[in-house]
């Protein structure tokens, strides 16, 4: 019962807070000629700030050439960073310089807002590398989400042109991002997290060692994690360390932090095209896949580990891995939540859920759409909604439709191929390292557990993830050069082909509903929608899940 | 060596311009075809 209560606390609750949030998104975001003083006082200072670049409104594909620039320059700024770290100030305790193929595929991680990490932050990062290459990713990465959304949203709201990237990255950085974060990061300071730029504490033990005990600014840098759905940890464990998850309340706030904006982005999708019934349906979509991962994620976990199986002991859920703190409940539910918004972060090992509980947020990552990653979860669902316009319109042998264009060849094939990219970049280099000693040599667990580990690490950075599934011997060059190459390709492919989908759109003449279109505020749309995730979801990745968590759950019971 | 690590980046960006300018061309093929 209290596992119940909870889960609809967090769940609900975000749900709720998500709907002002989406209004004020949208205000920011997308500020109409009625916005009011304050919001033209924001825009004439950030078109200041743009200078040249800001001054042009961008179609489709200026829109993304300049947001993949944009990448480049935050890419190169990381690398180095991080490559002259040893060189340069705030090194309290003298980081060394770090191996290659790390620094490519820390790059790749931050800049794509995947922040899958290979390092460990702590033992290998200065504060200034931890600020400047990695933090300033988590606000600009995420940023860059929104403003994809929102030029989406511009162009299937029947504008042609979408906008200025680079002012609308502005608008989502400061007028989004930093006013949430520094409310939300001023709570995690009252709920006993460190934020400091002294290094590393030295206490002596009771038995006389001398302890030395991590800590930095790390309310900052985990409250624009979850808000940004980055993931990447202060400190290796991420947040199973208890500096970066205190208390339960620190647990909670965090946990709606990691859904909150994923939520409102839908909302925010709504507004700009002027249908909030049909955000509505889309939410409610989205909601009942959550809502299933999280029963079925909650259940299975209910059950012990195998591991205690053979012990002479009582018993009880699965606590392995587990923050005793809070219970098994929010283990499986951070797990879940964290996956199905592209977020990351980890409140409990991956690794030591039961079979099918990893099942759970393996799909979330599969389907990448279930609120999914700020900004581009939406984008994602979106490509589902073509597809299903699409198969619903050949149902009923008439021409789809979506918001009043004519869904055409051209449409449903960049759609297919969008999910069928991401789809790509997890099964083929998750066989490749299957076969070669690239992926053999670096399990620490054989059969169909190493089998899932490896395809939950191409799982995680093709849908910009980042959680790991652990266990596996992850830092070296070959995952790090596979991981890395993944994670920028699946990051940019699902944001250049759903905006040349809008931008088609947009050049449409709009075409009136008649009483054969599919109403997209309708219940039938809602189940449409569902049916063509599912189906499409299931066929894709029911193979590989049979493999890894399934055949894991099965040689249990046998 | 770190700058062999900075260009494959390049090189996957590349990938992704070159996919952008592919796709555009379809649009104005298209555009060409309906006028």
């Amino acid at each position: 019962m209290n596992a119940v209560l909870f889960v609809l606390l967090i769940v609900g609750g975000t749900a709720a807070l998500s709907w002002p949030l989406g209004r004020y998104m949208k205000w920011s975001m997308d500020p109409g000629a009625d916005a009011g003083p304050v919001s033209h006082g924001f825009n004439r200072w950030f078109l200041r700030f743009a200078g040249p670049l800001g001054q042009k409104q961008q179609n489709w594909k200026q829109y993304m050439l300049a947001l993949l620039v944009f990448n480049v320059v935050s890419f190169s700024v990381s690398f180095a960073f991080m490559a002259l770290q040893q060189h340069l100030p705030l090194n309290p305790d003298g980081m060394k310089d770090l191996e290659g193929s790390l620094i490519f595929n820390t790059s790749a991680s931050f800049m794509t807002n995947t922040n899958l990490q290979h390092y460990s932050g702590e033992a290998s990062m200065s504060y200034l590398s931890q600020l400047c290459a990695l933090m300033w990713q988590q606000f600009v990465s995420a940023a860059t989400g929104i403003a994809a959304l929102t030029a989406l949203a511009r162009g299937l709201s029947g504008r042609k042109v979408m906008g200025n990237f680079f002012v609308d990255l502005q608008r989502a950085a400061f007028l989004v991002l930093l006013p949430v974060a520094i409310v939300v990061a001023s709570l995690m300071v009252f709920g006993s997290m460190p934020m400091t730029l002294q290094g590393a504490a030295h206490a002596t033990t009771l038995e006389g060692v001398e302890q030395v005990i991590a800590r930095g600014p790390v309310a900052a840098f985990l409250t624009i994690k979850q808000l940004g759905t980055n993931g990447g940890g202060f400190f290796g464990p991420n947040c199973t360390h208890p500096f970066e998850d205190p208390t339960f309340w620190t647990n909670a706030l965090a946990m709606i932090s990691i859904i909150l904006i994923p939520m409102a982005s839908v909302w925010m999708f709504g507004r700009i095209i002027g249908r909030m019934r049909h955000a509505g349906v889309v939410f409610g979509v989205m909601m009942a896949l959550l809502l299933v991962k999280v029963s079925g994620a909650v259940w299975f976990e209910q059950a012990p580990t195998q591991a205690f199986a053979s012990l002479p002991i009582e018993q009880v859920a699965n606590l392995e891995g587990k923050e005793l703190r809070f219970g098994s409940t929010t283990g499986p539910l951070w797990a879940v939540i964290t996956t199905s918004t592209s977020n990351g972060s980890v409140g409990a090992m991956h690794d030591s859920l039961n079979p099918m509980t990893g099942l759970f947020p393996m799909i979330g990552m599969w389907l990448n759409a279930t609120y999914g990653g700020v900004g581009v979860g939406m984008i994602n669902m979106f490509v589902y909604i073509v597809l299903a316009v699409f198969i619903a319109g050949m149902m009923v042998g008439r021409t789809p439709e979506y918001l009043n264009r004519r869904v055409e060849a051209r449409e449903v094939k960049l759609a297919a191929v969008t999910l069928l990219a991401h789809a790509f970049l997890i099964l083929a280099p998750t066989a490749l390292f299957a076969v070669t000693e690239w992926g053999t040599k670096t399990l620490n667990n054989v059969g169909a557990h190493g089998f899932s580990e490896m395809l939950y690490e191409f799982s995680s950075s093709s849908a910009n993830n980042g959680s790991g599934f652990e266990g596996l011997g992850d830092a070296n060059p070959p995952w790090n050069i596979a991981t890395g190459i993944v994670m920028i390709l699946a990051r940019f492919i699902p944001i250049i082909l759903p905006l040349a989908i809008a931008g088609s759109l947009a050049a449409k003449k709009a075409t009136a509903e008649s009483a054969g279109t599919l109403k997209v505020e309708s219940g039938t749309f809602a189940v449409m929608l569902l049916a063509t995730i599912l189906v499409v979801g299931a066929l894709t990745f029911f193979p590989a899940a049979a493999l890894g968590p399934i055949a894991e759950h099965l040689k249990f019971m046998l | 060596m770190n700058l062999a690590y900075w260009l494959l980046g390049m090189v996957c960006f590349a990938l992704l311009f070159g996919l952008t300018e592919w796709v555009a061309r379809g649009d104005a093929k298209d555009e060409g075809a309906s006028s």
